[in-house]
């Protein structure tokens, strides 16, 4: 994954179906939440904790049109896979600034 | 007995995916119902009657794996296709999952248009299954080999939640006669009279199968053999009083039944037998009657 530039704030917009328009606030919290938990996870060096939330990540972020939260969910489950906690913190810090900076427009898709 | 509606279980411990799938698979007109761990799912599986599972494969604290032996051993669960939806590209788990009975395979993150199409091409091949597997050709209803297996589910129930469950057999009488002096093509008519009598007059949870040539089988469920008595004679009487007077190509005719409630400790082919001893004695009365295994 690449590195998001923190002093970028250039929204990053994603056309999401609207028919799952309700769904996407759920959904992009409980990636905050992934976030704090795996930076709490990653103090205790609690790697399988990692694994599962990457894993579960790189899942579902497509299904809903997050096709990068799929990319970040891989990259973490490979960190955790390698017991990598800089490459981890990295990404879990770039998938932060990521979310940060989503703008979801909805769209009828066929 | 199945409902017309494809109902599907979602076994996944991902609350996010199931959510979207539940999403949309509803609005494919499917039922859909979920499960976030083996337990649930285990627990599920034998409480309703499913038509496709989709399964996910790295779940915690129990492995998808685990239900792989259930699934495909258990004589409920082994007919049901079975979709494995799993984040590992692992060539090995693919051919692991397919080894162990897995219909199909398809990776996260997925596209939903496709598992839709993969859903939908394994609900009408298993229709299809069904129809050349489990039915009877000429009467349209099940045959012997589904009421077996049917039967084995439904004593493992029984067991589990008991209740008063009757099995009914029913036998055309002198059907070889009608065969041999009216030919082949009357017999049939005679069958798919008897058919048609027999689901107009039964409950829509009974199951009614064609047994053999001339022979019918009903599993009465929550009924007593007297009950059981009551509703297969009301037919019987019909028959007598109306031999089926819509067509003159059909000649009236009757049958024998014999009647077994299930007993705690009573197997399958143990309760056949009692029923099939009652329609024996029930030929050796005479032919045109009802007998109880007492």
């Amino acid at each position: 994954m690449g590195t998001y530039d923190n002093q970028n704030l250039q929204k990053i917009r994603i056309h999401i179906d609207a028919d799952l328009e309700d769904m996407i606030p759920g959904y992009l919290a409980n990636r905050y939440k992934d976030v704090s938990e795996i930076i709490e996870a990653l103090a205790l060096f609690d790697y399988e904790k990692i694994l599962i939330a990457g894993h579960s990540m790189k899942g579902s972020g497509g299904g809903y049109g997050f096709d990068t939260i799929t990319e970040f969910g891989a990259a973490l489950e490979l960190g955790a896979k390698n017991k990598c906690s800089e490459y981890i913190f990295q990404e879990v810090n770039n998938l932060k600034r990521y979310l940060d900076r989503l703008e979801i427009s909805y769209e009828e898709f066929s | 007995m199945k409902s017309s509606v494809d109902r599907l279980l979602i076994i996944d411990d991902d609350a996010d995916l199931r959510n979207l799938l539940l999403k949309r698979f509803r609005q494919s007109d499917l039922e859909i119902d979920e499960a976030s761990d083996v337990a649930t799912a285990k627990r599920k599986l034998y409480e309703h009657t499913y038509d496709l599972i989709i399964l996910d494969l790295v779940m915690y604290p129990e492995s998808g794996y685990t239900l792989f032996e259930l699934l495909k051993e258990d004589v409920k669960l082994k007919w049901i296709p079975l979709i494995v939806l799993s984040g590992s590209n692992d060539i090995e788990d693919k051919v692991k999952c397919l080894e162990l009975g897995a219909d199909d395979y398809v990776t996260k993150p997925f596209q939903f248009k496709e598992l839709k199409a993969r859903v939908s091409r394994l609900l009408s091949r298993a229709r299809q299954f069904e129809q050349l597997a489990f039915r009877d050709p000429l009467t349209g209803i099940y045959n012997r080999r589904y009421f077996n297996n049917h039967l084995s589910v439904e004593l493992q129930r029984v067991q589990r939640y008991p209740s008063s469950v009757s099995l009914a057999l029913l036998d055309i009488d002198r059907f070889k006669s009608i065969n041999d002096k009216f030919g082949h093509p009357v017999g049939d008519q005679v069958l798919k009279g008897l058919t048609k009598l027999l689901k107009a007059n039964l409950c829509q949870t009974d199951l009614l199968a064609r047994y053999g040539g001339e022979e019918f089988i009903v599993l009465l469920l929550d009924t007593k053999a007297s009950e059981a008595s009551i509703v297969i004679d009301e037919i019987l009487q019909k028959l007598r009083i109306l031999p089926f007077s819509y067509t003159d190509q059909i000649p009236a005719f009757t049958f024998s039944a014999g009647i077994a409630q299930w007993e705690p400790g009573l197997n399958e082919t143990e309760w056949i037998h009692r029923a099939d001893q009652q329609l024996y004695e029930a030929k050796q009365k005479g032919r045109n009657k009802v007998l109880i295994w007492q």
